[in-house]
């Protein structure tokens, strides 16, 4: 990713001049100097939020949010990431934490008539994180071989991001007219049958 | 029966080999391209992050945009407490709101029978205060040594959870100050690639002041590997 945002002047001073002149600034003028910062941002999160709440309002609950927790770790953000990418992952972390306190919103009742296929249980044991990543690499490569890339996506946030459907019908702009739905009710579909020809075969999951 | 959403959300956690959200807007190594390719967990972070820095947008998501911008500027213009001006169109219903609270209580005060004594709930939340500042939070080089947070105005105690991703309580401790530094039980919950959470209540007494959103934590493989090394 740029160090600027698009559109910017090329003038403009990057993310680790601005994160310099932050860390250079009195305590008085350490607020002024994140905010220049953060200011070119407010947009481009502004907007991710909106995808994410599906309205403004909220949309500019969450970034101001995201931008104060931004503003609380500032001092701890070592460059190690770009600027851009690390200030996204808080943006992701609050929203998806906010998303999972607001309740599930998986509606198992109307997004389809097939009932999602048991998998087996990954192992909690930290000791067994090996074994418990053998398992987690053939599910995922069982959803590989048997999904597409869009059914893979949106069958990912909705069942391991509680993400819920019409949130990421928006982040993934899809455009078919009943969105991630459709994925989820294709996804489970080709699942479903997916495993009963493993069974067929005496193979398990 | 176990909860097969609940299986498919474990099975979906991401494994030691998943790119730290942090790098996704990095070159991609080879090993992290193959990984990329096989892994549905990644490529819907990928998927998400690009819709992050994915120009071009619409018309009216660029208005949108500019609207929450402009919000965020009017907002960050107060000097104090930024979530108090969230209110502010609904100022003047609040004020006609808030007379008749006060006047309506000093009439019931004046009006009502003698108390007869009231039960004294175990556990009783005050109000609906938030605990802010929580760290550290999401992906780390390394496990976390010390949780901190901001104070809450007459907090006795602070609870700490630290719990797995399905809300089983790992570790849980109470302190009087605004960290807990966490001892070798705690940090042996934390494993390389392993996403765990974490929150905060404020107490007095048995009461409940506050409570913080819950935080997600996750230590990279590489520094783990660096740090075994």
């Amino acid at each position: 990713m740029d160090q600027t945002p698009a559109g910017a002047p090329e003038a403009d001073p990057s993310d680790q001049q601005l994160l310099a002149a932050y860390r250079a600034a009195s305590p008085d003028a350490r607020r002024a100097a994140a905010d220049r910062l953060f200011e070119r941002y407010y947009e481009r999160v502004g907007r991710w939020c909106q995808r994410f709440t599906g309205d403004r309002e909220s949309a500019a609950d969450l970034a101001q949010d995201v931008f104060l927790k931004a503003y609380r770790a500032l001092d701890s953000f070592q460059g190690g990431s770009q600027f851009a990418t690390w200030l996204y992952s808080i943006a992701r972390n609050e929203s998806i934490s906010r998303s999972r306190r607001s309740g599930p919103r998986i509606e198992s009742a109307s997004e389809s008539e097939e009932a999602l296929i048991h998998v087996p249980a990954p192992e909690p044991d930290p000791e067994a994180l090996a074994a418990r990543s053998s398992d987690a690499r053939n599910l995922h490569r069982f959803l590989t071989t048997t999904l597409d890339e869009t059914e893979r996506t949106v069958f990912t946030l909705h069942y391991g991001d509680d993400l819920p459907l019409d949130a990421i019908t928006r982040l993934l702009r899809l455009d078919n007219s009943s969105g991630a739905k459709a994925y989820i009710v294709s996804a489970k579909r080709k699942l479903a049958r997916a495993v009963e020809r493993m069974f067929a075969r005496g193979e398990r999951l | 029966m176990s909860d097969p959403r609940q299986e498919w959300h474990q099975a979906l956690e991401p494994t030691p080999e998943c790119i730290s959200i942090e790098r996704l807007g990095d070159e991609r190594t080879a090993a992290e391209r193959e990984h990329l390719a096989t892994c549905p967990r990644c490529q819907a972070e990928v998927a998400l992050f690009d819709g992050f820095r994915g120009d071009p947008v619409s018309a009216h998501e660029l208005r949108d945009g500019e609207w929450i911008a402009s919000e965020l500027r009017r907002r960050a213009e107060v000097p104090s407490n930024v979530k108090a001006f969230r209110t502010r169109r609904f100022s003047g219903l609040a004020a006609a709101a808030a007379a008749v609270i006060v006047f309506g209580t000093a009439y019931w005060m004046e009006n009502r029978e003698p108390s007869i004594g009231t039960a004294i709930p175990t556990e009783q939340v005050y109000r609906s205060t938030r605990i802010e500042g929580l760290t550290p939070s999401g992906d780390l080089p390394e496990a976390p040594r010390t949780l901190q947070w901001t104070a809450v105005s007459g907090a006795s105690t602070y609870t700490v959870e630290l719990s797995s991703v399905d809300k089983t309580v790992l570790w849980s401790a109470d302190t009087a100050g605004t960290s807990i530094n966490l001892p070798a039980a705690a940090m042996a919950q934390f494993a390389p690639g392993k996403a765990l959470l974490w929150k905060v209540t404020a107490r007095r007494g048995t009461n409940i002041l506050a409570t913080s959103d819950i935080q997600r934590l996750r230590v990279a493989l590489q520094s783990t590997r660096r740090s075994q090394s």
